[in-house]
C-alpha cells in the first residue's frame, strides 16, 4: 500500500518527520518498507509575470517575470502568457523531473533567464497547451512545491492480510492518532448531502447467495464530467495512480481514502435501467474495463443489467458500462462482497485488482452507507447533479450487528507477561474503535469496530493492547522449566557423525534441490516397470526443471557432476543426507501410509576424477572402484558396521560386472557400483563414475541399536599362521572362500585369531578364467602357545572344507 | 727380540696402517691380533716356560697390550660407524617443503553446519527436536494452523500441491516447518519445549528466493508462557548467535497461527553487518488459542509461544555468499572452501 503524507495530514495533525512517521507506523505493526520524497522540485518558484510583448512573426512572447528578489528576463512560447499572471518559474540551474537543465540562454537574439513551466514539464501532468496558471493569491518568491502542495512523501506499507483497514489512508491515520494522541479528522463523520431529488429510479435486485451480503446503490442524474480538481490529481499521482475524469478519480480517490470500493456506472448504458446482482450463467461473457474477454462460469457474481453482466462483482466494471466524456447520468454502487467470493473470482480469472484486494481482506460491512454517502457529496460537489434516495439491501448472512468480545485482564497479564493497567488497556482499544458495552470486576466486554474483522477473541484484543503499548515495552522474563536431560534424536545424532565420517575422508557435503525434472531420473535410463522411473509430480510447478520430486539422490549427485565437468571440475567427490519422495515409500511417518507418496532418507555418495594421494609426483591418479568403495567401507566400518557388499545387485543405471548391493547385519542398505558407461556417456561425462545410495534410517537404526564396542581377553604368548591358495572361478566372488573359511565349524575355534585375505591373483601358474585367492589364517591364544599339531588338525579340516566346495581346486 | 715385543712392534708398526683402516681392514685386524688363534691370545703360550716371578709381570704385559689394542680397534670401529651414519643420514635427506601424503580432508555444508549448531544450541536450552513429514496433508500444513481455506494468509505462501483435489487430506509440500506443531501436539501432552529444522518450499523463486529453503522452529507449551518468555528465549538465542552485542527489535505482524505475532528484526551493525537498518531474521508470536484447540490442547490450560527463521540467508551472511543457487549446486569449488566446519 502506498500512502502519502499530505493525504494523511487531511486525516490527522502531523508534524513529525517522515523518518518519524515511518518508525511510528513500524512500530504498530503497519511496516514501512521505505518512504520517499515526490515532487520537490527544487529551484522551481511562484512567479509573477509583469510585462508580456508578443514578438512579431513567432509565437514566442518576451517577458519580465519577477521572482520576488528580482525582475528577470524570459522568452516563452505559451498561448496563455499574459502580463499579471502568476506563473511556475524553473530559474536558472535548475534539473525538471525530464531530466532538462535550465541554463541562461539567448532565444532569437532576446535574453532568456529560466523558463515557464507547462504541468507536464514539472511531471504533474500531461497537459501541454499552455504554461501553469497559479492561483493569484500565491505568495511570490516561494517555492512552488511548497505553495502549491504538490511536494509530498509516499510510503511505502506493507500492509499484513489481516488488516483491511489499513488499506486506506483512514486506517493508517487512525493508528497515527492513537499513537500521538491527536483527534482523527474522519471525512466518513460529518458528510452534509442535499435533499434527495427523489425516489430511488433504478430498480436493484440482490439474489441470495450470490456472494453480496449489502448493496448500497445510487442514481446521480445530471453530472458533467471533467478533470477533477488539483489537490485530488495530486493525491491519486503520489501514490501512483493516473488521474483519468473526477467520476473514476472520486471512486479511486475513496477506495485509497476509506479503503472501500466503489463501482459507477454508466446510467445510459444499463440495459433496462435496471441493477441485478447475481450469480452468471455458464458461459455468459463480460469484457472487462482492462479489455479482456471473459466466459463466465455458472455463479460467477457478476452486476447486470437487464440484458447480462456488466461487472465481475468486487473485481472489476465492464467495458460497456463504464463512465465516459459523454455521461450524464450514473449509477454508484458501494458494496460488500463476500471476501471468499471475491478472492474465488479474482483467482480463478486472475484479475487481482485494487477493489478484489480490499475485498478479500474484508471491508467495513457498517461502512457501506456511509461510504456511499461520502462519495456522493464528492460527486455532487464537484461534477453537480443530483442524487436519488438510496437504495441500501442487506443479505440474509449480512453481519447484523457488531462482534462482541469479552476480555479478561487477568489474561492480558498472563499472556504478555506483563501488567497493563486496566485504564490503559481501554483508552487503547476505544482509541482503535472499540465500544466497551459492560464490564464487571475482572473483564471488560468490548464491541468491535466493523473496520477491524480480523478481531475475533480475546487473544486478538490482547494483541492489540500489546501491540500499542509496544513489543519494545514488554519486560522479558524466563520461563521455570525442570531441569531436563535433552539428548539429540538418533537421527540427528548419527546423521551427524556419518557426515563427519565422510568428510574426514575426502568428501565435501552437499545440499541438492529438491525439486527436479523427470529428465534427470530418465538420464537413468530406468525401465518403465520400475517403480523409481516415474517422479511424484508437482500439480503447480514453476519450471519443468523443478517440477518433480527426486526418487533417487544420485541422480541429483550425478547432476551436480556434470555441472562441476562442464566447469572444468573434474575431481569431484560429493556426498549427501537428503530426502527422496515416491510412491513407493511409505515408511518414515504415519501419514504417507495413508496419503500414498512417502519420503525416505538416504545417504548418497559419488566420487570420481583426479585423487592423487601425492600430487608433485606427476601421476595423475585417478580415484577408481577401490578409492571409492575404500571410502564407503572406512565410514561404515569407522561407524561401527561390518558392511558386506554382494554381487548380486541389479540397478540397470551401474555398470553389471561393477555393482553390489551393500548389506549389514543382514539388512539390504543399497547399492554401490560403477557408473553404467552407457549412463555415464549419456550424461556428457568422460571418466568412470562411481556411487552409492544407501538407506540413512536403516543405518541410524543399526547404529543406534548397537552395543557399544566390547572387549576380548588379550594375551602375551605367540602365534603362528597358515595359508591357503584356492582356485576359483575368475567371475566368482572371492568372499566366497574368505567366507567358506569362516564359515568352518572349527575356525569358530578359540585358536582362531583371525582370517585374512592376502591376495587375489590371475597370470602364469593358473588356468586361463581360474583366480588364485590366498588366505591366511592366524592362530593364537590368550592362555598358550599353540601346538604344531592342533594348528595343523583345523588347517587340514579347513582345507578339506574348502576342497569339497565344487569349483574350489587347493594349489 | 721376545715374542711380547715382537708382537707389540708389529703392532705399532701398523699404526698408521690402523688409523685408515675401514671396516674390513678392522675386522682382519681384530682377527689377527685378539682371535683365538690370534697373536695376542698366542702370547699367553709362552707363559709356561716363565719362572714363578716372572709369570704376573709377562701376563700383566700381554693383558695391557691387549687392551690398547682392543680399545683402539673399538674406537675405530665407532669412528667408522658414526661416519657412516653420518653419511647415510646426509643421503636421506628430504624435502620437507613437499606435501605429505595426505587424503585432503573433505568439507560439511555450510548451512548443515549452522543447523546443528543452531539444534545444540536449543537443546542446550532443554528444547527436544522433533521431525514432520515435508509432504503433508493441507489440514496439517494449514487448517490445524488457522489458516483457513478463503484466507488470504493462504496467498502468504505459495503452495506447491500434490494433489489435484482440495481439500482437508489433499497433499501439499509444506509451505512451513509449523506443521510440525500439530504433529507433535497430537503425539504427546505439554509441557513441552520442542525444535524441528528442516526443508520447506514455497511456489516462488528469485536471485534471492529459492523455491526450497530450510527454516527452524520453535514451540513451547506450559501453564503461564508469556510474551516476556518468548522475548527472552528469542534474545538468549540471538545473542548466542551473535554475540552479545546483537540488538533486537519485535516488531507487530502477522500470522494466523500466532496472537500477538511479531517479527524480529535485528541491526545491522549489531550483527557485524556493513549497513545501517534493520534485518528481518523471522516471526514469533504467542500460539493462537485456535491452533491449540484444533490438536486437542486447553487454551484456557496451556499457552505458549513459538517462533521461526529461515537458515539459507542467516548461512550466507555468515560466509559471505552472494547467490543462493550455490547453496545448492553442487559445485566443488564452492563446498571446498568451508574447511574447519567439522
Amino acid at each position: 500500500m502506498k500512502a502519502s503524507l499530505n493525504w494523511l495530514k487531511r486525516l490527522v495533525d502531523l508534524t513529525e518527520t517522515p523518518a518519524e512517521i515511518a518508525s511510528h507506523l513500524t512500530a504498530v505493526g503497519l511496516e514501512v518498507e521505505e518512504w520517499t520524497a515526490v515532487n520537490a522540485l527544487p529551484g522551481v518558484v511562484v512567479a509573477e509575470v509583469r510585462q508580456c510583448k508578443k514578438v512579431e512573426g513567432t509565437k514566442l512572447s518576451q517577458c519580465v517575470v519577477w521572482d520576488g528578489k528580482q525582475e528577470l528576463p524570459v522568452v516563452c512560447g505559451a498561448p496563455n502568457v499574459r502580463a499579471g499572471l502568476k506563473v511556475a518559474l524553473a530559474t536558472v540551474g535548475t534539473t525538471m523531473p525530464g531530466g532538462l537543465e535550465i541554463k541562461a540562454a539567448k532565444i532569437r537574439g532576446m535574453e532568456s533567464q529560466g523558463m515557464l513551466c507547462a504541468d507536464d514539464e514539472l511531471g504533474l501532468g500531461t497537459s501541454h497547451d499552455g504554461i501553469l496558471e497559479l492561483d493569484a493569491s500565491l505568495p511570490t518568491g516561494e517555492s512552488f512545491s511548497k505553495a502549491t502542495g504538490v511536494a509530498d512523501v509516499v510510503f511505502e506499507i506493507n500492509v499484513t492480510p489481516n488488516r483491511p483497514d489499513a488499506t486506506g489512508h483512514l486506517g493508517l491515520a487512525r493508528e497515527l492518532a492513537l499513537r500521538l494522541g491527536r483527534p482523527l479528522k474522519n471525512p466518513l463523520d460529518d458528510v452534509k448531502l442535499p435533499a434527495a431529488s427523489g425516489p430511488a429510479v433504478t430498480p436493484v435486485s440482490v439474489e441470495a447467495g450470490a456472494g453480496c451480503s449489502r448493496y448500497v446503490g445510487r442514481t446521480i442524474k445530471g453530472v458533467k464530467d471533467g478533470p477533477s480538481p488539483a489537490w485530488m490529481q495530486n493525491l491519486l499521482r503520489t501514490v501512483g495512480l493516473r488521474p483519468i475524469s473526477a467520476l473514476v478519480d472520486i471512486t479511486n480517490f475513496v477506495l485509497l481514502e476509506i479503503g472501500q470500493p466503489l463501482h459507477a456506472f454508466d446510467l445510459a448504458k444499463l440495459r433496462g435501467g435496471k441493477v441485478v446482482v447475481r450469480g452468471a450463467k455458464a458461459g455468459e461473457t463480460l469484457t472487462l474495463l482492462d479489455g479482456r474477454n471473459l466466459t463466465l462460469a455458472a455463479g460467477d457474481l457478476v452486476i447486470a443489467d437487464e440484458v447480462g453482466p456488466q461487472c465481475l462483482g468486487g473485481v472489476m466494471g465492464g467495458a460497456d458500462s463504464g463512465v465516459s466524456a459523454t455521461t450524464t447520468d450514473i449509477f454508484l454502487e458501494t458494496a460488500r462482497f463476500v471476501p471468499s467470493t471475491v478472492r474465488f473470482l479474482a483467482r480463478r480469472t486472475q484479475c487481482a485488482s485494487d477493489s478484489s484486494y480490499r475485498f478479500e481482506r474484508g471491508v467495513d460491512p457498517f461502512a457501506t452507507r456511509a461510504v456511499s454517502d461520502y462519495a456522493t457529496s464528492l460527486i455532487l460537489s464537484i461534477c453537480g447533479g443530483a442524487s436519488d434516495e438510496a437504495q441500501d439491501l442487506s443479505s440474509p448472512d449480512h453481519p447484523s450487528a457488531k462482534s462482541v468480545v469479552k476480555l479478561r485482564h487477568s489474561r492480558v497479564a498472563s499472556l504478555l507477561g506483563m501488567d497493563v493497567p486496566a485504564a490503559t488497556a481501554k483508552s487503547l482499544l476505544a482509541g482503535i474503535g472499540c465500544r466497551e458495552v459492560g464490564s464487571d470486576a475482572d473483564s471488560t466486554t468490548w464491541e468491535l469496530p466493523g473496520w477491524r474483522p480480523d478481531i475475533s477473541g480475546e487473544a486478538d484484543l490482547v494483541e492489540e493492547i500489546a501491540r500499542l503499548v509496544g513489543y519494545d515495552n514488554i519486560p522479558t522474563s524466563f520461563p521455570s522449566f525442570p531441569v531436563a536431560a535433552v539428548r539429540l534424536p538418533a537421527k540427528e545424532k548419527w546423521t551427524r557423525r556419518i557426515r563427519r565420517a565422510f568428510a574426514s575422508r575426502g568428501l565435501s557435503e552437499t545440499l541438492s534441490l529438491r525439486l527436479v525434472a523427470q529428465a534427470d531420473q530418465d538420464r537413468l535410463q530406468l525401465p518403465e516397470s520400475d517403480p523409481r522411473a516415474k517422479l511424484v509430480q508437482l500439480v503447480n510447478p514453476l519450471s519443468d526443471e523443478t517440477a518433480c520430486l527426486p526418487r533417487l539422490a544420485v541422480a541429483n549427485l550425478l547432476k551436480a557432476a556434470a555441472r562441476n565437468a562442464r566447469r572444468q571440475e573434474r575431481s569431484v567427490r560429493l556426498f549427501e543426507c537428503g530426502k527422496v519422495f515416491g510412491r513407493d515409500l511409505h515408511e518414515t511417518f504415519e501419514e504417507h501410509r495413508k496419503t500414498g507418496i512417502g519420503e525416505a532418507n538416504r545417504l548418497a555418495g559419488l566420487v570420481t576424477g583426479p585423487w592423487a594421494d601425492r600430487p608433485w609426483t606427476g601421476s595423475e591418479a585417478e580415484s577408481d572402484l577401490w578409492k571409492a568403495k575404500g571410502v564407503l567401507e572406512g565410514a561404515l566400518s569407522e561407524l561401527g558396521l561390518s558392511p558386506v557388499f554382494v554381487q548380486d545387485a541389479a540397478e540397470p543405471f551401474l555398470h553389471p560386472g561393477r555393482q553390489a548391493q551393500v548389506r549389514s547385519s543382514g539388512r539390504n542398505l543399497g547399492f554401490f557400483g560403477e557408473l553404467h558407461p552407457a549412463v555415464q556417456e549419456g550424461l556428457g561425462l568422460k571418466f568412470p563414475i562411481h556411487v552409492w545410495e544407501l538407506d540413512l534410517d536403516a543405518i541410524v537404526a543399526l547404529l543406534d541399536g548397537a552395543k557399544p564396542a566390547q572387549s576380548v581377553r588379550i594375551g602375551e604368548f605367540p602365534g603362528t599362521h597358515r595359508e591357503i591358495n584356492a582356485v576359483i572361478e575368475r567371475t566368482r566372488a572371492a568372499s566366497d572362500v574368505v567366507d567358506a573359511v569362516k564359515a568352518f565349524p572349527e575356525a569358530a575355534n578359540e585358536l582362531v585369531e583371525a582370517v585374512k585375505l592376502v591376495s587375489v591373483y590371475e597370470g602364469a601358474g593358473v588356468p586361463e578364467g581360474r583366480k588364485a585367492v590366498l588366505v591366511r589364517v592366524s592362530y593364537r591364544s590368550p592362555d598358550r602357545t599353540p601346538t604344531d599339531t592342533e594348528v595343523n588338525a583345523l588347517q587340514d579340516g579347513i582345507r578339506q572344507k574348502l576342497a569339497s566346495i565344487p569349483g574350489v581346486t587347493l594349489k | 727380540m721376545n715374542p711380547l715385543d715382537e708382537v707389540r712392534s708389529s703392532w705399532a708398526s701398523l699404526a698408521s696402517e690402523i688409523n685408515a683402516a675401514d671396516e674390513t681392514k678392522l675386522v682382519e685386524l681384530r682377527s689377527r691380533f685378539l682371535g683365538k688363534k690370534g697373536e695376542i691370545p698366542g702370547l699367553m703360550r709362552h707363559l709356561g716356560s716363565l719362572s714363578a716371578d716372572e709369570k704376573p709381570v709377562y701376563g700383566a704385559a700381554v693383558q695391557a697390550l691387549r687392551q690398547e689394542v682392543e680399545s683402539t680397534l673399538d674406537r675405530l670401529q665407532e669412528q667408522l660407524r658414526s661416519a657412516a651414519l653420518k653419511a647415510r643420514l646426509e643421503s636421506e635427506r628430504l624435502d620437507l617443503t613437499l606435501p605429505g601424503d595426505r587424503s585432503e580432508a573433505g568439507t560439511l555444508h555450510p548451512l548443515v553446519a549452522l543447523r546443528d549448531e543452531i539444534l545444540d544450541l536449543f537443546t542446550g536450552m532443554g528444547f527436544e527436536i522433533a521431525d514432520a513429514p515435508e509432504i503433508d496433508t493441507e489440514w496439517f500444513n494449514f487448517s490445524a494452523l488457522n489458516v483457513a481455506d478463503d484466507h488470504p494468509a493462504r496467498d502468504m505462501q505459495d503452495t506447491f500441491f500434490l494433489s489435484r483435489e482440495r481439500g482437508e487430506d489433499s497433499l501439499v509440500l509444506r509451505t512451513h516447518t509449523s506443521n510440525y506443531q500439530p504433529h507433535a501436539m497430537r503425539d504427546r501432552k505439554p509441557p513441552f519445549r520442542l525444535l524441528s529444522c528442516g526443508q520447506v518450499y514455497r511456489c516462488d523463486s528469485d536471485a534471492t528466493h529459492s523455491p526450497v529453503f530450510t527454516q527452524v522452529e520453535g514451540l513451547v507449551l506450559d501453564k503461564g508462557i508469556s510474551f516476556s518468555h518468548l522475548k527472552a528465549t528469542i534474545y538468549t538465542m540471538v545473542r548466542a548467535l551473535y554475540g552479545e552485542g546483537a540488538v533486537l527489535r519485535f516488531r507487530p505482524s502477522f500470522f494466523p497461527f500466532t496472537e500477538p505475532s511479531a517479527e524480529m528484526d535485528v541491526d545491522c551493525r549489531s550483527v557485524g553487518l556493513d549497513r545501517d537498518g534493520w534485518m528481518e531474521i523471522g516471526g514469533c508470536g504467542m500460539v493462537h488459542p485456535n491452533v491449540l484447540t484444533n490438536s486437542g490442547v486447553d487454551p484456557e490450560e496451556f499457552q505458549g509461544f513459538a517462533f521461526g527463521f529461515g537458515l539459507d540467508r542467516m548461512a550466507m551472511l555468515r560466509h559471505g555468499i552472494k547467490d543462493i543457487g550455490l547453496l545448492t549446486a553442487g559445485d566443488m569449488r564452492f563446498l571446498r572452501q568451508f574447511k574447519g566446519l567439522a
